[in-house]
């Protein structure tokens, strides 16, 4: 579904409050009350290849007022139906790993190509299963797409640890401005 | 400086009129659909100092509304009062020893550090980059500063892998 963004215009001296304008307000209303939004969750564990960059399989959408989300094709993507200003925000959690020294990160991706927030740990043995966070806001078009990446450098293959809706990788996103 | 409209209630049998309609529920819209707000990021690599929380200078804007930013690009300041929310992304390029740590925060100049990360360099990786969001409830002036600590012994710069150091803010409620 595509919804344009509400724009309730001003009017000059000695214009009538019309239908139109009327009826441009109600919908800019109902907009902000139910701004474009998604949660997207996993529910089954990935594999996290080493070296690789791996962007996690979302295969439900607990809220999704657009259908940017389709869990049967490219479904770690969000594809933005509405253009604007979207608070993103994603979270996710994989098996820890060693040897020491090298990189485990999560990260919001747009378009394959422009990394908008990451958060990086070094790998440290003693920690059991790395968990991040991180948050943006992102200005994006009708089109583009969002998703979340993981890496791991340990050399051998990790797995996301997500088994249910209560425990899982999940990325979430707002639609905040124009 | 600016504020959110704010309309006014009518009685008895006032005829709606433009301005009315212009500070009701066309400036309400127009409030909401793009308060005040700023998306800002570095493109040019920083010196970080050993043992100072330094505010970082971020050299782009991507969007600032009322343009909050500062010359040096290192403070955002807040146009009305209210509650912000506001996120900052750090990147610091780490050759720097073990048994030390490196931090990040967002802070506002002279009152509250709202949100912070800091992590032992030891394992070290070779660039350090956070993730930090906050609520803020600002005053109209307030100031808004990314800012990364490190305390490696020597100077260590800005990175840019990945992307480079941002910081946003956005109005979010009275």
């Amino acid at each position: 579904m595509n919804r344009l963004a509400p724009n309730v215009p001003q009017l000059g001296t000695g214009a009538p409050i019309t239908a139109a304008a009327w009826n441009r307000f109600v919908y800019a209303a109902g907009f902000h009350l139910r701004a474009p939004s998604a949660l997207l969750a996993q529910t089954v564990m990935q594999a996290v290849a080493s070296s690789t960059t791996t962007r996690i399989a979302f295969d439900q959408a607990l809220r999704d007022t657009e259908g940017g989300h389709d869990p049967g094709t490219n479904s770690s993507r969000y594809t933005v139906k509405t253009a604007g200003t979207y608070l993103v925000s994603t979270y996710a959690m994989m098996q820890g790993s060693s040897p020491a020294g090298g990189e485990e990160s999560v990260a919001i991706i747009v378009n394959e190509a422009v990394i908008w927030a990451i958060h990086i740990l070094p790998r440290d043995p003693g920690i059991t299963n790395p968990m991040f966070s991180c948050t943006a806001e992102i200005p994006l078009q009708v089109g583009d797409y969002i998703e979340t990446q993981l890496w791991q450098d340990s050399g051998t293959a990790q797995t996301t640890l997500s088994t249910s809706p209560s425990n899982a990788c999940w990325m979430g996103l707002h639609w905040v401005g124009t | 400086m600016t504020a959110p409209p704010s309309p006014v209630t009518v009685t008895g049998t006032t005829v709606f009129s433009k301005d009315l309609w212009n500070n009701g529920p066309a400036a309400l819209d127009a409030w909401m659909r793009d308060p005040p707000r700023t998306v800002l990021a570095q493109t040019v690599a920083q010196s970080i100092p050993n043992n100072a929380d330094t505010p970082i200078a971020l050299d782009k804007v991507i969007y600032d509304n009322y343009n909050g930013r500062n010359a040096g690009g290192t403070t955002w300041t807040a146009p009305a009062a209210g509650v912000y929310l506001v996120t900052g992304l750090s990147n610091l390029a780490w050759t720097g020893a073990g048994n030390c740590f490196v931090g990040t925060h967002l802070t506002v100049v002279g009152k509250t550090t709202w949100a912070a990360s800091e992590q032992p360099s030891n394992p070290g990786p070779v660039r350090f980059q956070f993730s930090l969001a906050a609520l803020m409830p600002l005053a109209a002036g307030d100031g808004v500063q990314l800012r990364i600590y490190q305390n490696s012994g020597t100077a260590q710069p800005t990175g840019f892998v990945t992307g480079g150091c941002r910081l946003t803010a956005r109005w979010i409620a009275l």
